[in-house]
C-alpha cells in the first residue's frame, strides 16, 4: 500500500494533490456562496410573497386593530411553512409592521405601506441577518364575508 | 529572451491551473444564480404590485352603477408611484382597459392593468431589466338597494295583492319580495344582502310562511318541495293559459343549458307571477330583479312547465 501511495503521488504528478489542497477552501468558499446565495433568493421571494398576502389582508379590515392583527397572523401563517431558513436574533425587530401614510384615517382610500421582517439564517454568517419587504397598498375596507358558495345553481 | 515555462503536467502543475478554472466557474455560476434570483424576485414583486394595483384601483372607481375609467387610472397611477423604491421604477400603460363582460353587460367589468418595471441589474453598471406585467380583475357594481318602483308597477303589485288574503304565502312573499326589488343577480353573492339569483330570490320571499319552499337550495329544490306537497302543476302548450295562474304562483321554466346539464325536466328559471301577465324574478339577462312581462323572459311561456301554488 504503501509503495502504491509513493508511486502514485510522489513520483508521477505529486503537485497535482498539492495544487488541489491548495485551491480547495477557494471552491469550498465559492460554493458556500453560491448555496447563500440560493438561500438569499428562497427567503427574498417568500418574503415579497409574505408582504403582499399580510398586506392584502389588512386593507380589507373594518379597522387598523383589526388590519394589524390579521397582517400578522398571515405574516406567522405564511412564514411559518418556511421555518427551515428563519433563525433567532439578538436584537427585537418588529415582524409586522403596517402605517397609514400621511396621517390618514383608516378610510377607503388611504394608503398602507406594510413593511414584513424576517431575520435569516444563512451558510455564511456575514450574509445571515435581517431581511425586509415593504409594499404599499390602498385601504379597500370590508369584504363580504356571509355568502355561501353554490355549485352552478341558476 | 527569457525562454517561457512549460507546465509540467505529469508533475502536477496544471492542476493549480484547472483549479483556477474551477473557481472561476464557480463564480461565474455564483453570479448567474444571484442575477437570476433578483429578476425572479422582481418579477413576482412586480406580478404581486400589479394585482394589487388593479384591485385597488377598481375598487376605489366602483360607482354604484359602473366603473369610473378616470378614477382608475388615477388611483393606478398613485398606487404605482407610492411603490417606487430604490432604483426601481414602475410605470403604467395607458389607458388602463376596462371591458364589458357579455352576461351581465352593465354589473360586471373586466379591468385590465398592464404594469412595466425598470430594476437594476446585479451584473453590469448601469444595467437595467424591463419587466413587463399584467393583471385582470372583474369588477361588480353594485345598484342602489332599493328601486323606486313605477306607476305602472305599482298598480300590478297593488292588483296582486288585493286577490290575495293578507295571512297567505303568496302575498307574504309578494310583499317580501319589494325590498329586494333593483337586488344585483350574482350566483357567487347569492345569499349575501343586495344580490340574489333566481332561486335564491324565490326562496328568500316565501321564507317567512310556513308554507315555504325552504330556507336554501336551488330551483331543483323549490320544484322538488312543490311537487311533494301538491303544489305542483304541468303547464301544457296549447291547452294551459295565462289565465290559469294566480298572484303569487311560482313558475318554472325550461332552460337549454338545464337541458344540457340532463336537470329534472330542464328546470333552468324561477319566478313569481304578479298577476296581468307580470311576474317579478331575478332575471340573469337584466342582471337584477325586474319585473317583466311574462312572455319577455328566458323562453316565454313556451318554455314553461309548470307553476306552484301554495293553498290559501
Amino acid at each position: 500500500m504503501k509503495k502504491f501511495i509513493q508511486k502514485s503521488f510522489w513520483r508521477k504528478g505529486g503537485g497535482e494533490i498539492i495544487g488541489f489542497a491548495y485551491i480547495l477552501p477557494f471552491i469550498i468558499m465559492l460554493l458556500c456562496c453560491l448555496i447563500a446565495a440560493a438561500q438569499i433568493s428562497i427567503v427574498s421571494q417568500r418574503l415579497s410573497y409574505t408582504a403582499y398576502n399580510a398586506c392584502r389582508s389588512a386593507v380589507v379590515s373594518v379597522d387598523e386593530t383589526t388590519a394589524r392583527e390579521r397582517g400578522l397572523a398571515v405574516f406567522e401563517g405564511v412564514m411559518g411553512d418556511s421555518a427551515i431558513l428563519v433563525g433567532q436574533s439578538d436584537t427585537p425587530y418588529e415582524p409586522f409592521e403596517l402605517t397609514i401614510l400621511d396621517n390618514n384615517p383608516w378610510q377607503k382610500g388611504s394608503f398602507v405601506r406594510c413593511t414584513v421582517r424576517v431575520y435569516v439564517n444563512t451558510l455564511l454568517p456575514f450574509t445571515s441577518g435581517v431581511r425586509e419587504e415593504t409594499i404599499v397598498m390602498m385601504i379597500e375596507n370590508t369584504a363580504p364575508t356571509d355568502f355561501q358558495p353554490v355549485d352552478g345553481a341558476d | 529572451m527569457r525562454k517561457s515555462k512549460k507546465i509540467d503536467w505529469r508533475k502536477g502543475a496544471g492542476s493549480v491551473i484547472i483549479g483556477m478554472f474551477i473557481v472561476l466557474a464557480c463564480f461565474s455560476v455564483a453570479l448567474i444564480v444571484m442575477e437570476h434570483g433578483n429578476l425572479f424576485r422582481q418579477t413576482t414583486k412586480t406580478q404581486m404590485l400589479s394585482d394589487a394595483i388593479a384591485d385597488g384601483a377598481t375598487v376605489w372607481a366602483q360607482t354604484p352603477l359602473s366603473v369610473d375609467e378616470a378614477q382608475l387610472n388615477t388611483m393606478a397611477a398613485k398606487i404605482a408611484y407610492a411603490n417606487q423604491y430604490g432604483s426601481t421604477s414602475y410605470s403604467l400603460y395607458n389607458p388602463i382597459i376596462t371591458e364589458d363582460l357579455s352576461r351581465d353587460s352593465f354589473t360586471d367589468k373586466l379591468v385590465t392593468v398592464h404594469l412595466d418595471a425598470r430594476t437594476p441589474l446585479l451584473i453590469g453598471r448601469d444595467g437595467y431589466a424591463d419587466i413587463k406585467v399584467g393583471s385582470q380583475v372583474r369588477a361588480l357594481t353594485q345598484l342602489p338597494n332599493q328601486v323606486s318602483l313605477t306607476d305602472e308597477e305599482i298598480q300590478i303589485i297593488a292588483s296582486a295583492l288585493n286577490q290575495l288574503p293578507s295571512d297567505s304565502a303568496q302575498y307574504k312573499a309578494i310583499i317580501n319580495s319589494l325590498p329586494m326589488m333593483g337586488w344585483i343577480y350574482s350566483q357567487q353573492y347569492r345569499w349575501v344582502e343586495g344580490y340574489r339569483d333566481c332561486s335564491s330570490f324565490v326562496i328568500t320571499s316565501f321564507r317567512t310562511d310556513e308554507r315555504n319552499y325552504g330556507v336554501s337550495g336551488y330551483s331543483q329544490t323549490i320544484m322538488e318541495i312543490a311537487r311533494s306537497n301538491g303544489w305542483f302543476n304541468a303547464w301544457f302548450p296549447g291547452f294551459s293559459s295565462v289565465d290559469d295562474l294566480q298572484p303569487g304562483d311560482v313558475l318554472y321554466w325550461r332552460g337549454q343549458w338545464a337541458v344540457d346539464e340532463g336537470r329534472t325536466s330542464g328546470l333552468g328559471h324561477v319566478g313569481i307571477y304578479l298577476g296581468d301577465g307580470k311576474i317579478i324574478h331575478s332575471s340573469s339577462s337584466a342582471g337584477r330583479v325586474v319585473i317583466t312581462n311574462i312572455f319577455g323572459t328566458s323562453g316565454g311561456s313556451s318554455g314553461l312547465i309548470g307553476y306552484s301554488r301554495q293553498p290559501i
